[in-house]
């Protein structure tokens, strides 16, 4: 079910840009020049080439999609706009290939692949909803200076055992496993030195590269989407905000007794190094290959939405749909590693959250009011036909398996064909404004979706939604409620 | 009178520890021969037997200073560690020790350890000898250590010295927190130089 991607040539790199790409529009030499570049650099070998070029297979996605996603951004047609915008556009690109720690940004991109074989278009795969930090490895003399700047004391001092080799890469960094005095076990995840502040700078950059541009009437609604996504991953680069998330997640789903959260030790951590209790389990990856019943994929993806649901319901959000954060434990419990991308919601997201509930249980004008506050649409836009016919549909797919009575299989490959098919015609009208709580609900519901999918799991979604819901106090009158997806 | 060995000593420290303090407080340029005098408690002549001129003074604070880390270094030492893992412990052992001592250490690099001294008349040839000799030797040691050929090429110890100072310069105005950015320039220069050393040995071996 898997697809294996090879080392692709310039060709597979253009190909794989959006269709759009092909249409006359200004800035497209560039980006074509600026690719075959990047595609042509021969594979680099040592650590700082590969920290800081682009030369791997999911680099020259990443640009591929990384420019089309700044190509977006400079889409207007407004002709005395235009040389003012390719300068930018330019500037954009530099900033881009010198961007290397954005590498891993595409093996998410695999991974959607991998999730859905043959049927999802290239171009629904978005820089964004891939952005992944990449690190280069560090060996274990920089490790041990850098934990011992921040923690004032060398890791033999600070733990009882302290394996020399990372087991696993994170986000900007690696993995070390070690053991407590008291003798826990525990995962050290050491921060790569000074990423987090280069990607907080290029991503200021960024930004200002884009501050002076006024484009189509979506501008603005866009600089607020950028805004949100910086402020979001410079948050992914703080390990004491992924700490306080850990510790918040945890509580959350303190009730769920199948759910392992790694307890954070505090005392081990800062912004950079962050210690948290070892957790033991395989990836659904290795999962899958083991071939596992039916029953048991089932169980595990309900574990799976039921945490989520209840992340949800206490108002968290995990904005990152990797897989690669569950682990599923010997003993049958699900674990949770990687918490530098939850978010909370405010009062406000969390208002229009409960209207979008209320609306795909009501439909009708309810449910019209809940997408016009969510895509954030005039009164005059609303007036919109076949934007607000797409809106619903949209909701409608969203809402279909917790309609649907009993298990919903989501081996269907027809439900997947009908929301990318109408994601992709919503893109293509650009009808894409939202709110940014939206970008991280969505790449979250279709992350999970995806995960169902190449499980072929059959998972009991109305009853695990009527159920979170009431829970958190959610009442409807009448019989079928409505949650998040 | 005579003064013992003893007093000698003490008044030798008393030099040291003021120097070391006032060049932390006000920097070296700052610092003058008088202060240093009042600071010891002794006459500016007394000063001038001791240490002929204040970037002798710094040079010998800055030895001491890499003797230490140097010491620190043998301690946690581990075995297995490969050779650029060596080479980036024994440095950043030196780094830590003079995190104090980085806006000393700055002008130092200006004046007395410059490979181009622009007041070399006032540096002490010895002195600076000393330092590197000592440092390189270790650097020899290491080499020896993870099998490389330990009568390294006097270009490649230059080039190695002058990344060291290279990155001594970097660290000495580096004010990322804790000085993270001089452990990435670091472990970038020590690859880069592991690198040209592994091919210069091999392209020897080759006929």
């Amino acid at each position: 079910m898997t697809h294996e991607l090879t080392e692709p040539n310039v060709a597979d790199v253009l190909r794989s840009l959006p269709d759009d790409l092909d249409e006359p529009g200004f800035g497209q030499d560039e980006l074509k020049s600026l690719l075959k570049t990047i595609a042509d650099k021969p594979l680099p070998t040592g650590r700082i080439q590969r920290a800081w070029t682009l030369g791997t297979l999911p680099a020259k996605l990443t640009a591929a999609y990384g420019t089309w996603f700044l190509r977006s951004l400079f889409a207007g047609k407004d002709a005395k706009e235009e040389l003012k915008n390719e300068a930018h556009l330019r500037a954009g690109l530099k900033i881009l290939g010198s961007m290397g720690y954005l590498r891993g940004a595409i093996a998410k991109v695999g991974q959607a692949l991998a999730c859905y074989p043959d049927i999802v278009p290239r171009q629904m795969v978005e820089v964004l909803e891939s952005l992944h930090f990449e690190a280069p490895p560090m060996h274990y003399a920089l490790v041990r200076e850098h934990i011992h700047n921040e923690l004032g004391a060398d890791p033999e001092e600070l733990f009882a055992e302290f394996e020399e080799t990372a087991f696993a890469a994170a986000s900007l960094g690696q993995v070390h496993r070690a053991k407590l005095h008291d003798g826990r076990q525990v995962a050290v995840k050491v921060q790569y030195p000074n990423i987090a502040r280069t990607i907080q700078s290029d991503l200021a950059n960024m930004k200002l590269l884009a501050k002076p541009m006024r484009l189509s009437v979506e501008w603005p609604f866009l600089l607020d989407v950028i805004e949100d996504i910086e402020s979001t991953l410079v948050l992914e680069t703080d390990y004491v905000h992924e700490a306080k998330m850990a510790e918040k997640v945890r509580r959350t789903l303190a009730d769920l007794d199948d759910v392992l959260i790694p307890e954070v030790h505090r005392e081990l951590s800062t912004a950079r190094v962050l210690t948290l209790e070892l957790v033991s389990g395989i990836h659904l990856t290795e999962f899958r290959k083991r071939r596992p019943s039916q029953e048991e994929r089932n169980r595990r993806c309900e574990q799976i939405l039921r945490a989520m649901y209840r992340l949800w319901g206490g108002r968290l959000l995990s904005s990152d749909p990797n897989p690669g954060n569950f682990l599923l434990l010997d003993d049958g419990r699900l674990g949770l590693i990687d918490f530098g991308a939850v978010r909370e919601m405010d009062d406000r997201e969390w208002e229009v959250m409960m209207m979008g509930a209320k609306g795909e249980h009501l439909g009708g004008e309810v449910l019209d009011q809940a997408l016009i506050a969510s895509t954030l649409i005039t009164e005059k836009e609303a007036k919109d036909e076949t934007r607000m016919k797409l809106l619903r549909e949209f909701s409608d797919w969203m809402s279909e398996p917790m309609r649907t009575e009993g298990a919903f299989d989501f081996s269907d490959e027809t439900h997947f064909r009908r929301g990318f098919e109408l994601v992709k015609e919503m893109t293509l009208r650009r009808y894409n404004r939202i709110m940014p709580v939206f970008i991280w609900m969505d790449r979250m519901l279709f992350g999970l979706r995806g995960t169902f999918y190449s499980l072929e799991a059959q998972v009991r979604y109305q009853e695990i939604n009527d159920h979170e819901l009431a829970r958190i106090g959610f009442e409807l009158p009448g019989a079928d409620q409505v949650g998040p997806g | 009178m005579r003064i013992t060995a003893g007093a000698k000593e003490r008044t030798r420290a008393r030099i040291l520890d003021g120097a070391a303090r006032l060049f932390r407080e006000q920097g070296f340029e700052a610092t003058s021969t008088r202060d240093l005098a009042r600071q010891a408690e002794i006459a500016v002549g007394t000063l001038f037997n001791y240490y002929p001129t204040k970037e002798a003074l710094g040079l010998t604070l800055l030895g001491d200073a890499l003797q230490r880390a140097e010491a620190e270094w043998r301690k946690r030492r581990r075995s297995g560690a490969s050779l650029e893992e060596e080479l980036f412990g024994h440095i950043a052992a030196g780094l830590r020790e003079l995190r104090g001592d980085r806006r000393f250490l700055g002008e130092l690099l200006d004046t007395a350890l410059s490979p181009f001294p622009s007041t070399p008349s006032g540096t002490d040839p010895h002195l600076r000898e000393g330092l590197r000799s000592r440092h390189l030797s270790t650097v020899n040691e290491i080499l020896g250590d993870a099998g490389h050929d330990t009568g390294a090429s006097a270009v490649t110890m230059h080039l190695y010295w002058t990344l060291y100072l290279g990155v001594l310069g970097f660290f000495a105005s580096d004010d990322s927190p804790n000085q993270e950015d001089s452990l990435v320039f670091l472990d970038q220069a020590l690859h880069a130089f592991v690198a040209t050393l592994t091919r210069q040995e091999s392209s020897e071996v080759q006929p």
